[in-house]
C-alpha cells in the first residue's frame, strides 16, 4: 500500500540525463517532492527560458501538487490567462492560446510603463497569496490592456515564434486583461459555481467585445468551476451570438480533462477522483441530440475516470491492504501519528470507490475494498480498549471510514 | 417541528442531499437545495433555551455545530442551519438524521451518552469530552480530551476574522466577517455580565465555530466564514430578557450554508481544540 505517499518507485538512474528528451522523461517519473524541488530550482532562475519546458510533461501533477510559486510580475501579469498558456511547440494560430515563452517579453516590454512600485509590493509574495492577486491586478490589467506596445516586442525572437505572432498574441492576452478584475474574481467564486448572478454581468461585459472574447474568457474560468454547465449556461443565455462562443469554449474544456488519477499520491488522486466525478456529472446536463460528439467524449471520460479510480483501488487497497491491516493488529504499538497517516490512506481509498460508484463501478470498487473490511470485522472482537497497540476505537474508525457509519455501528453492535 | 404528513418526504429528501459513504465530506448535487427549500423552515426564532438547543461539536461535516435539542418526548433532535441559506432552522428528530446525515460514531456516541440528561452547554462538553476518551473521534480528539480542561474563550475568534479581512478574496466576505465578529463581540460583552452558567448559554457555539476556524487552512478560510454565519450563534428570546443581553437580538446574518466547507477529519480537529483550547 503507498499509504498516501507520493510514488514509491523511481528507476535507478545510472548517469545523469543529458538530452532533453532524456531530462523530460526523467521529469516524468520524478516523485511528488523530487518535482517540489524541480520547481522551486526554475523559480529561483532568473531566466527561466527553455528551462520552463522541463515542467510541461507534469504540469497536470503540478496543478494538484500546488506547490508554493513566488507571485513575480510575469506572474501576475498572465495568471488571468493561465488556462490558455501552452508550450511554444503546442501554441497554434488563432486557438486563443498563449506561448509561456512570450510571457517574458510581453512581461518585460509592459513593466517599465505599468510596474512602478508594483516590484516592491510582490517582493516575498507567493502565488497563494490570492486575496492580494485581486488588488494587484485591479491596477495591473486593464492598464495592461490599454497599453500601446511594439509589434513584435523586443525580444520576441527568443520565443521561436514568428513575429506575425505576437500580435495574435497581445490580442488574446489584452481580450482577457481588459477583463480581468472580474474574471478573476469569478474564478476565486469557483467553488460556488460561480453564482450566475456574479457571473451574468461579468461576461456580459466580455460579450460587448464579441464572440471570441467570450469564448477567451469562458476558457480561463471554466477550469476553476465547480459547475461548469451553470457558466457556459449563463454566456449562452446571454445571446447576441454568446451561444455558439460558450458551446465552443465548453467543448474544449470537456476536451482537455485529463482521467489519468496514477500520478500523485493517493489523497491527490482521490481529490482528482472526485472533482472529476462532479465535473462529469455536471457536464452531463449539456448534453442534448445536438451534442452528440460531446456526449461521446463524455461517455469516454466517464469510462476512462472509473478505470483510472479501479487501477487505483485495486493497487492500493485489496488482499495487500488486508494482510498490512493484519500485521498492524499485532504490532505492540502504533503511534499517534502512524494511526492519522492510516485514517488518511483509508479516507482517500473511501473517497476513490464513492468516486467509481458515481462512475457506475460500484460492485468491483467496493470487492476492492471487501478483503481489507473484512479483516477489521475478524480482528476486532479481540482488540483491546486500551493499549499502545491497535485497540477497538482504532479498528472501528477504519472500518468507518472504508464501510460508512451504518456497518461500523453494527460492528461496534455486535456482540464479540 | 416537522409536520407528520411531510415526514417521510422530508427524510427522503434530506437523504438525496446528504448522500455519502462512508467518511467523505456530504456530496450536495445542484438540484438538492431547491429540494429542500420545498420544505417550510421548522424554527424562525426560539422562544427558549430548550427550544433552541445547544451546539454540538458534532463530527459529521453537515452536522458540524448544529444544534442538539429534546423533544416533547425528551427524545434528541438535531437543529440545523438550512443548506440553501434560507431563514429558519431545520428540525431533524435524531432518527431522522441518522437516516440522512449517517453521523459518526463519535455523533451517535454522543447522542446515546446524553441520552435523556438535560442538555446545557455544560453537560454537552462534559459527554463530548467522555466520547473524544473513548477514542471514537480519533487519537487527537483523545489526547485533547484527556489533557487538562479548559473552558474554550472565543474571544480572540473575533480578532482573528477582523485581521483574515485583508486577505478575503471578495468584498462580501470581509462585510460576513466584520459582521460575525461584531455579533460575537456582543455575546462576549454580555458573557460578561452574566453569571457563569447564563455566560456558557450566550457563548454556546461561538467556541465551536472559533475551534473550527482555527484547525482551517488558508484556502479553505471562505467557505469556513459562510459556514460560520450560517451557523451563527442565535439567542432565545428568554436570553435577551437577561440582563446585558438585550443586544444579541436582531436578525442574524444570512447566508448560504455551503456542505461541503470540511472534512471529517477537519470537524475531528476543530472537535481537539475545541476540547483543549489553546
Amino acid at each position: 500500500m503507498r499509504a498516501g505517499a507520493g510514488r514509491l518507485a523511481v528507476a535507478p538512474v545510472t548517469r545523469a540525463p543529458e538530452t532533453l528528451r532524456e531530462l523530460l522523461s526523467a521529469t516524468a517519473q520524478a516523485s511528488d517532492s523530487q518535482l517540489m524541488k524541480l520547481v522551486r530550482t526554475l523559480d529561483a532562475m532568473p531566466r527561466r527560458g527553455s528551462a520552463d519546458d522541463l515542467l510541461r510533461p507534469v504540469r497536470p501533477r503540478l496543478r494538484t501538487l500546488q506547490p508554493p510559486r513566488p507571485l513575480t510580475l510575469s506572474r501576475l501579469f498572465f495568471l488571468p490567462l493561465d488556462p490558455l498558456l501552452v508550450s511554444p511547440c503546442d501554441w497554434r494560430p488563432r486557438r486563443g492560446q498563449v506561448p509561456r515563452s512570450a510571457i517574458a517579453p510581453i512581461a518585460a516590454a509592459a513593466a517599465p510603463v505599468l510596474a512602478a512600485g508594483l516590484q516592491a509590493e510582490l517582493a516575498g509574495l507567493s502565488l497563494d497569496a490570492l486575496h492580494l492577486v485581486a488588488g494587484l491586478g485591479r491596477r495591473l490589467w486593464p492598464a495592461a490592456a490599454a497599453l500601446d506596445l511594439p509589434v513584435p516586442v523586443p525580444g520576441w525572437k527568443d520565443t521561436g515564434l514568428p513575429a506575425a505572432a505576437c500580435a495574435e498574441v497581445l490580442s488574446t492576452s489584452r481580450a482577457i486583461w481588459r477583463h480581468g478584475a472580474g474574471l478573476w474574481r469569478l474564478r476565486m467564486e469557483g467553488p460556488q459555481g460561480p453564482p450566475e448572478a456574479s457571473a451574468r454581468p461579468v461576461l456580459q461585459g466580455v460579450l460587448a467585445d464579441g464572440g471570441e472574447a467570450l469564448g477567451l474568457a469562458l476558457a480561463t474560468v471554466l477550469p476553476f468551476a465547480a459547475q461548469p454547465s451553470r457558466l457556459a449556461g449563463a454566456a449562452a443565455a446571454l445571446g447576441g451570438g454568446a451561444a455558439p462562443a460558450a458551446d465552443r469554449a465548453l467543448d474544449s474544456f470537456i476536451a482537455a480533462l485529463d482521467p489519468g488519477l496514477e500520478a500523485s499520491g493517493l489523497a491527490a488522486g482521490a481529490r482528482s477522483a472526485e472533482r472529476l466525478t462532479a465535473l462529469i456529472e455536471d457536464l452531463a446536463v449539456t448534453v442534448s441530440p445536438a451534442h452528440a460528439a460531446r456526449a461521446q467524449r463524455l461517455h469516454g471520460l466517464r469510462q476512462a475516470v472509473g478505470q483510472s479510480c479501479l487501477r487505483r483501488l485495486e493497487a492500493e487497497a485489496g488482499p495487500t491492504l488486508a494482510a498490512a491491516l493484519d500485521g498492524l493488529a499485532a504490532a505492540p504499538e502504533i503511534t499517534d501519528a502512524a494511526m492519522e497517516t492510516l485514517e488518511a490512506s483509508m479516507v482517500g481509498l473511501r473517497a476513490l470507490a464513492d468516486a467509481a460508484r458515481r462512475l457506475d463501478r460500484a460492485v468491483v470498487a467496493e470487492a476492492a475494498l471487501r478483503p481489507a473490511i473484512a479483516a477489521l470485522g475478524t480482528m476486532l472482537p479481540r482488540l483491546p480498549d486500551s493499549g499502545t497497540g491497535l485497540r477497538r476505537a482504532d479498528a472501528l474508525r477504519l472500518l468507518e471510514l472504508l464501510d460508512g457509519p451504518d456497518r461500523a455501528a453494527e460492528c461496534q453492535r455486535a456482540p464479540g | 417541528m416537522l409536520r407528520p404528513t411531510d415526514a417521510r418526504a422530508q427524510r427522503a429528501a434530506l437523504k438525496r442531499i446528504f448522500t455519502r459513504r462512508g467518511h467523505g465530506a456530504a456530496v450536495m448535487t445542484r438540484l438538492d437545495t431547491p429540494t429542500l427549500d420545498r420544505f417550510a423552515a421548522a424554527l424562525l426564532q426560539p422562544a427558549t433555551l430548550a427550544e433552541r438547543g445547544v451546539h454540538a461539536p458534532f463530527t459529521t461535516p453537515a452536522l458540524f455545530a448544529a444544534r442538539l435539542r429534546q423533544g416533547p418526548t425528551h427524545a434528541a433532535e438535531v437543529v440545523m442551519a438550512s443548506p440553501s441559506g434560507r431563514r429558519g432552522w431545520l428540525v431533524l428528530p435524531w432518527p431522522a438524521a441518522l437516516d440522512a446525515c449517517q453521523p459518526s460514531l463519535a455523533d451517535r456516541a454522543l447522542v446515546a451518552r446524553l441520552g435523556r440528561e438535560a442538555l446545557s452547554p455544560d453537560t454537552v462538553r462534559a459527554a463530548a469530552r467522555a466520547v473524544a476518551l473513548d477514542g471514537l473521534a480519533g487519537r487527537r480528539a483523545r489526547r485533547a480530551a484527556a489533557s487538562a480542561a479548559a473552558t474554550p474563550a472565543p474571544v480572540r475568534f473575533a480578532q482573528a476574522l477582523l485581521d483574515w479581512c485583508p486577505e478575503a478574496p471578495l468584498e462580501e466576505d470581509r462585510r460576513a466577517a466584520t459582521t460575525l465578529a461584531a455579533r460575537l463581540g456582543a455575546a462576549v460583552g454580555a458573557a460578561a455580565q452574566s453569571e457563569a452558567t447564563r455566560a456558557a448559554w450566550v457563548l454556546d457555539g461561538w467556541a465551536l465555530l472559533a475551534a473550527l476556524w482555527q484547525v482551517g487552512e488558508a484556502e479553505h478560510r471562505p467557505a469556513l466564514l459562510r459556514r460560520s454565519v450560517a451557523l451563527c450563534p442565535l439567542p432565545s428570546e428568554d436570553m435577551l430578557a437577561w440582563p446585558g443581553c438585550a443586544a444579541l437580538g436582531g436578525s442574524p446574518p444570512a447566508a448560504g450554508a455551503p456542505l461541503r466547507f470540511a472534512t471529517q477529519a477537519q470537524c475531528e480537529r476543530a472537535l481537539a481544540a475545541w476540547l483543549s483550547p489553546r
